[in-house]
């Protein structure tokens, strides 16, 4: 009995999973159980229901103080004198049928606390991979039984299959308006700077770090929280679903009023499972994929091979250039200790065509390809309007967000030839003195008013520029056009937009560019003193390289290791990162 | 509770407690609760604070269940003293406000009205209302306080210490405690206590009268009978350093009360004692009220706390493990290599920078002041690893402020004038040098900061204030700051055969009252950068730092360890200041002599002082001792050598023996013969290694130039 039970996840309720936690849990750690949840989506809001099992993918954007629940109350049923003892886990709301009552041990001991965290849809992630969630989104069916009705007096929330006869029609008026509150967030106003924000829109505006995204922002409610879950991390959760218009009600009295928004805007999710992932590429499983990651990175040789046709004549035949677009596009931070930091190699690709709408254009091939990107114009006024870093607003007790709040592995392409002479005012100077110390230690502070705190953050940026560009970056390579790429550059686009319309081409890349980031790596110890020796000869030629540029060249030569599908850096390969080094240093 | 408490036994108890117990003082003892509740008796005081050290001295076991239950025992309290009130009256008091007037009338009302015996549960005096006075519960002085993470639902009901800053202070209400009604139809008074935030108004009339006779009587709100006390809700969050890496800082809601109002503003750090309790919802509310219930901590006790608390407060902390990781043999240099144990070499830059954190003794007789704080410029080729120095200084400093050069401008570094929108009332906004008072202040890229904004630095550098006259507003403020500079060159490389000022383009009245400055190079050189290139590819290969000889300390142990030294205030010893003036004089006479590069000025002398009582309360000792000030000079020696270097490493070794048998040759003078020790003393002022003067002696003995005697004692030249 309980094993069918178990089988069938759909058909989880909050009870069952309170009684057979370690079960549950484990049955979960399985990949394809974990894949039978439902995923959801914002689209079909309504075909979930109350205390439903569901699935969904996002960010952690903020954290909120935890709060306490009833773990246990008696419901004393006033007819027959009868008691039960009825959980609090999962629920946010008692359920109390009309002649009952419900009573709390007075003195809290039956107080337990659970972790607030907000989290919204992953920022930046691309058109395609949402495509391909949306096509992941298996709706649930529609039971007859499912919804209740829901009012104030009588409030119930987790549907009890054995005790309850549902009066079909009325659940169904019922639902209807809760599907009308959800949906009716009409952008009247546009949130001011001051004020908190009160419908989805405003919402968006606030704790998005980019503006357009797609999602549902869910308040996720953790149990045995053990705070492995940082601040932007990626996280796949699966729980229950509460979007009791009856929690607006409880929640309303709060002290802290108007720091939650009515379970119509943001639902809630009292959270079975939550996982923290390493990528949102939806073309690899989002854990346990060791296999399936070796699959698509010994596609390398091929991989890299496409990204060279594409991106050669693109960059006007530059292939130096290419060749450090494609480390850019490997690289991830591998370690943090201290003050140092290793893996990152931002970009800087200046003396870029003169020709309009070229980085856009550029973006537009680079977005198909990875799986989260954003794409920021560098003009005075956006530099003056959007604030990159988070900041904690103390009239809402909530957390600001900044464009640099972005998650890990997310691509940021900055314009930087849009760039005009003008002022830059007091949120503009910040921005630019914020994303100068993202560059040099990848590392934000988000501001707290009373203080500043540092959070770790990991994104790869490309700068484009047409000199030299305003921030430092590890990497800056002027373009060295071949007047025959000019030229036919229009075309070239055309023909990177007709190459990455093959699907197994775009598949490969995509699977790859991935893969590749989450690859181990390792310098054997022959290797090493090869390093050591042409470190010290490359010292007495140029007194000027120091231990800094031996990190770039040694973490180079990772990236350059790790595109050739290889996992162990060779005497070859460390040679072409010298080499490489060295042909962009004679360029500047 | 599970043991079940014998309330009554327990009231006893507290009574005796509170009668009895005493504080011996002299030959007096001193009954300090019975003299309190005699004041309040007379209203000369309304609150009890009842100490729990004196509880626990007095009974633990009933110390322990108040602190877990404190709100009971409050009550309790309470009430004891309640009782005790009238025995402790021994003269008529004048009545001090309304409210005590109207209870008095009630009082003598009650006398004349009631029969004894006869027991009105409606109309009998809530408590509440008669009591004039609070009580106050006082932690443990032992007891720790808790971070407002770790503050947990087991926590409900007990008495925490929490420390934080406040993010928010309302402004102070009174709150209605006891609401007192009159009925429109008997005119008998009913008393409602409130115990949470809203209440519903009462509207039917329960005296018997009016109830009997069904005469509905309406109750209106007495303003003057019913008791408000001031209450204010606060705030706090975390500390900064009390979050976890990625970790949104978590806040804790205050309700104050009567005296602990008005106790903090906004920015302020405090420690705050108090019962953690469920929000009671009244009315309506309770009964809709849903899984979740809303916590909040009581007030007992609000300290703001100051920089030195804090550090108080730290130093206790330190337990006696942690001080032998810290001190044992070698320390020092162990403590140096901690600072930025990334970063590879410049020992001697350490070291000095280690000092720049403990600091020397600030003076302040007869209005002199001079400062104890320790300035240091590091100079060197760009990348060398200067931002990386200062952003560990930042971090390990308990307060400081990190800003380049370029990006502050003068008003920045000191103070701004600003003009309060709402009010419109001139403010003062602290820049840089003024929010780092009492810290250290690191300004990267000093060469690049504009003149005019430089200058308003060189009065911080000296006097350690700010002065300003700007606007109608003429103030002082202190920046007792350290101030730790990184520059430079100018030209791109540092070129030793110019002066510092032309190398780096800054003043001399600036760069004098650096009391260090260090040139950082980079030098080419097989075994460092074998060495170095072994450590870069270990980061590369392991994902970690490579194992070291020695585990550097932890930057949190350092911080409170450096926190431990600022409670000592080494001096000079009387028979050392002539060995200090001797070397001082001994420094003029070579910048005399030599074509000196740098710039040698009196600040010098005070710069040693600085540095020798620096070192001494790095060994938490309270007198400067003469290795001390050796080390000292070591360090200004050392300085000084790193900006005049000779090019070239193999002559400089002969050079070190050459320089040393000049020196020799200079303290013997005319005389045939020099004292051992003050050959040792001279070569290690001037900053070389006692082993060098050892080999060095031993080379020229062998060389036959001079001749030392059986004891080692004397040297004779041939």
């Amino acid at each position: 009995m309980k094993n069918a039970a178990l089988e069938c996840v759909q058909s989880w309720n909050a009870d069952f999973v309170e009684n057979n936690l370690k079960d549950c849990l484990e049955k979960l750690s399985d990949y394809e159980t974990w894949q039978k949840v439902s995923l959801y989506s914002a689209t079909h809001s309504h075909h979930y229901k109350e205390g439903q099992l569901v699935r969904i993918q996002g960010m952690i954007q903020d954290m909120h103080n935890p709060e306490y629940y009833v773990s246990k109350y008696t419901v004393c049923n006033k007819a027959t004198g009868t008691k039960t003892v009825r959980s609090g886990k999962y629920k946010d709301v008692m359920r109390v049928e009309p002649g009952e009552s419900a009573r709390c041990a007075k003195d809290g001991k039956d107080a337990r606390e659970r972790q607030n965290l907000f989290c919204i849809p992953i920022p930046a992630l691309n058109k395609w991979a949402l495509d391909i969630h949306k096509q992941n989104v298996a709706l649930p069916e529609i039971h007859a039984e499912f919804g209740q009705s829901q009012g104030v007096k009588r409030k119930e929330m987790d549907e009890d299959h054995n005790d309850e006869e549902m009066v079909c029609e009325d659940s169904f008026k019922e639902v209807k308006k809760t599907e009308v509150r959800i949906e009716n967030v009409a952008p009247t106003s546009s949130a001011s700077e001051n004020q908190s924000p009160q419908n989805l829109d405003d919402i968006k505006n606030f704790s998005f770090p980019v503006k357009n995204v797609e999602g549902q922002p869910f308040y996720l409610k953790v149990y045995e929280y053990d705070q492995s879950t940082v601040m932007n991390s990626m996280v796949e959760v699966v729980g229950f679903l509460s979007a009791d218009p009856a929690i607006s009600y409880v929640e309303d009295d709060m002290e802290e009023s108007g720091k939650k928004l009515p379970a119509s805007l943001i639902p809630r999710l009292h959270v079975v499972c939550l996982k923290n992932v390493e990528h949102c590429n939806p073309l690899l499983p989002s854990f346990n994929f060791s296999s399936d990651a070796a699959l698509a990175f010994a596609n390398a040789q091929a991989a890299v091979c496409d990204l060279k046709i594409i991106f050669t004549p693109l960059l006007l035949g530059d292939k130096l250039a290419v060749d450090f677009l494609i480390c850019n596009l490997l690289s991830k931070v591998f370690v943090r200790k201290d003050v140092t930091q290793l893996g990152h190699l931002s970009l800087n690709l200046h003396e870029v065509p003169k020709m309009t709408g070229y980085v856009e254009k550029f973006y537009s091939i680079l977005e198909q390809l990875v799986t989260k990107s954003h794409y920021f114009p560098l003009t005075i006024e956006v530099l003056n309007s959007t604030p990159f870093v988070p900041k904690k607003d103390y009239t809402c007790d909530k957390l600001r967000s900044g464009l640099l709040q972005l998650s890990q592995g997310t691509f940021l392409v900055f314009d930087e030839t849009k760039m005009t002479v003008g002022q830059l005012l007091d949120l503009g100077t910040k921005n630019v003195m914020a994303l100068k110390s993202f560059l040099e230690r990848q590392e934000v502070e988000y501001d707290f008013q009373f203080y500043a705190t540092p959070f770790q953050t990991d994104l790869s940026i490309i700068i484009f520029s047409e000199r030299k560009s305003l921030f430092e970056c590890d990497a800056r390579v002027p373009l060295e056009s071949d007047p025959e790429a000019v030229k036919a550059l229009e075309a070239s686009f055309e023909a990177a937009v007709l190459y990455l319309r093959n699907d197994e081409v775009t598949t490969r890349i995509r699977r790859f560019l991935t893969a590749a980031q989450l690859a181990n790596y390792e310098i054997p110890e022959i290797v090493q003193t090869r390093v050591q020796e042409d470190f010290v000869e490359m010292r007495q030629r140029d007194k000027n390289f120091t231990g800094d540029d031996l990190h770039i060249v040694l973490n180079l030569a990772r990236l350059l290791t790790l595109s050739t599908g290889a996992q162990a850096l060779t005497a070859e390969i460390w040679k072409q990162a010298c080499a490489m080094e060295g042909a962009r240093r004679a360029r500047l | 509770m599970a043991q079940g408490h014998d309330y009554p036994r327990e009231r006893e108890l507290i009574r005796t407690f509170l009668t009895e117990f005493n504080v011996q003082e002299g030959r007096r003892k001193i009954f300090k609760y019975v003299d309190t509740i005699t004041k309040i008796a007379h209203r000369e005081e309304v609150s009890l604070i009842v100490d729990l050290d004196d509880l626990h001295q007095y009974n633990p076991e009933l110390c322990d269940y108040v602190q877990q239950n404190a709100r009971t025992y409050t009550k309790l309290i309470s009430d004891v003293v309640f009782e005790m009130l009238p025995t402790l009256r021994d003269r008529e008091v004048p009545c001090k406000d309304t409210l005590d007037v109207y209870i008095q009338h009630r009082l003598i009302m009650e006398q004349r009205l009631r029969q004894p015996g006869e027991n009105d549960s409606h109309n009998q005096f809530p408590p509440e209302l008669m009591r004039r006075f609070e009580v106050f519960l006082r932690n443990l002085s032992g007891a720790k306080s808790i971070p407002i993470r770790e503050v947990r639902a087991g926590h409900v009901g007990s008495l925490l210490t929490v420390r934080g800053i406040v993010t928010r202070c309302t402004e102070v209400k009174p709150i209605l405690v006891v609401a007192t009604y009159t009925c429109d139809q008997c005119g008998a008074e009913t008393y409602q206590p409130v115990k949470s935030l809203s209440f519903m108004p009462l509207h039917k009339c329960p005296s018997d009268e009016c109830r009997v006779n069904r005469s509905g009587g309406r109750l209106t709100l007495q303003t003057r009978g019913s008791k408000f006390i001031k209450f204010q809700e606060i705030r706090i969050q975390e500390h900064s350093d009390q979050v976890p890496v990625g970790h949104i800082p978590r806040s804790l809601t205050i309700y104050c009360k009567a005296e602990m109002t008005r106790q903090c503003m906004p920015g302020d750090h405090i420690a705050a004692t108090g019962i953690f309790l469920p929000l009671l919802k009244s009315g309506f509310k309770q009964m809709a009220q849903g899984l979740i219930t809303e916590h909040f901590l009581e007030a007992h006790r609000v300290v703001c706390l100051t920089k030195t608390d804090e550090e108080e407060q730290q130093k206790n902390d330190l337990t006696d493990e942690e001080m032998s990781e810290i001190s044992g043999n070698n320390f020092y240099n162990k403590l140096a290599a901690s600072i930025a144990p990334e970063i590879y070499g410049h020992e001697d830059v350490k070291k000095a920078l280690l000092l720049l954190l403990i600091g020397g003794v600030n003076q302040n007789q007869g209005g002199m002041k001079i400062r104890g704080s320790i300035n240091i410029c590091l100079m060197g080729d760009p990348g060398v690893a200067k931002s990386q120095l200062l952003g560990f200084i930042n971090r390990v400093a308990v307060r400081s402020q990190y800003t380049t050069g370029r990006g502050s401008s003068g008003v920045g570094l000191t103070a701004a004038v600003m003009k309060d929108p709402l009010t419109g009332e001139m403010t003062l906004e602290g820049g840089a040098l003024v929010l780092a008072d009492r810290g250290v202040c690191c300004i990267d890229e000093f060469d690049k900061m504009a003149d005019a904004d430089r200058t308003a630095i060189h009065e911080v550098m000296e006097q350690q204030t700010i002065s300003i006259a700007k606007a109608g507003i003429m103030t002082t403020l202190n920046a007792r700051v350290s101030i730790l500079a990184a520059a430079n060159p100018a030209y791109g490389r540092y070129n030793p055969r110019r002066t510092i000022e032309q190398n780096i383009q800054l003043p001399a009245a600036l760069l004098s009252r650096f009391d260090l400055l260090w040139l950082i190079q980079d030098k080419p050189e097989r075994d460092n950068d074998l060495r170095l290139a072994q450590h870069v590819i270990f980061v590369h290969q392991n994902s970690k730092q490579p194992p070291q000889q020695f585990t550097p300390i932890d930057i949190k142990l350092m911080r409170r360890y450096l926190a431990l030294t600022q409670n000592i205030a080494p001096t000079v010893p009387a028979e050392l200041c002539d060995y200090m003036v001797e070397a001082y004089v001994a420094i003029r006479r070579d910048a005399r002599n030599n074509a000196d590069m740098t710039f040698t000025s009196p600040r010098i002398l005070l710069g040693i002082v600085r540095l020798s009582t620096a070192l001494a309360k790095l060994r938490l000792s309270e007198e400067v001792e003469k290795s001390d000030i050796q080390e000292a000079l070591r360090l200004m020696e050392m300085s000084k050598a790193s900006l005049s270097q000779q090019p070239g490493q193999g002559g400089r070794q002969r050079s070190t023996r050459d320089r040393i048998f000049t020196l020799v040759q200079e303290l013997a003078g005319t005389a045939k013969s020099v004292q051992m020790s003050d050959v040792v003393d001279a070569c290690t002022n001037k900053g070389f290694k006692p082993t060098e003067v050892h080999e060095t002696i031993e080379e020229y003995e062998q060389l036959n130039v001079w001749q030392i005697n059986a004891a080692r004692t004397k040297i004779t030249f041939v």
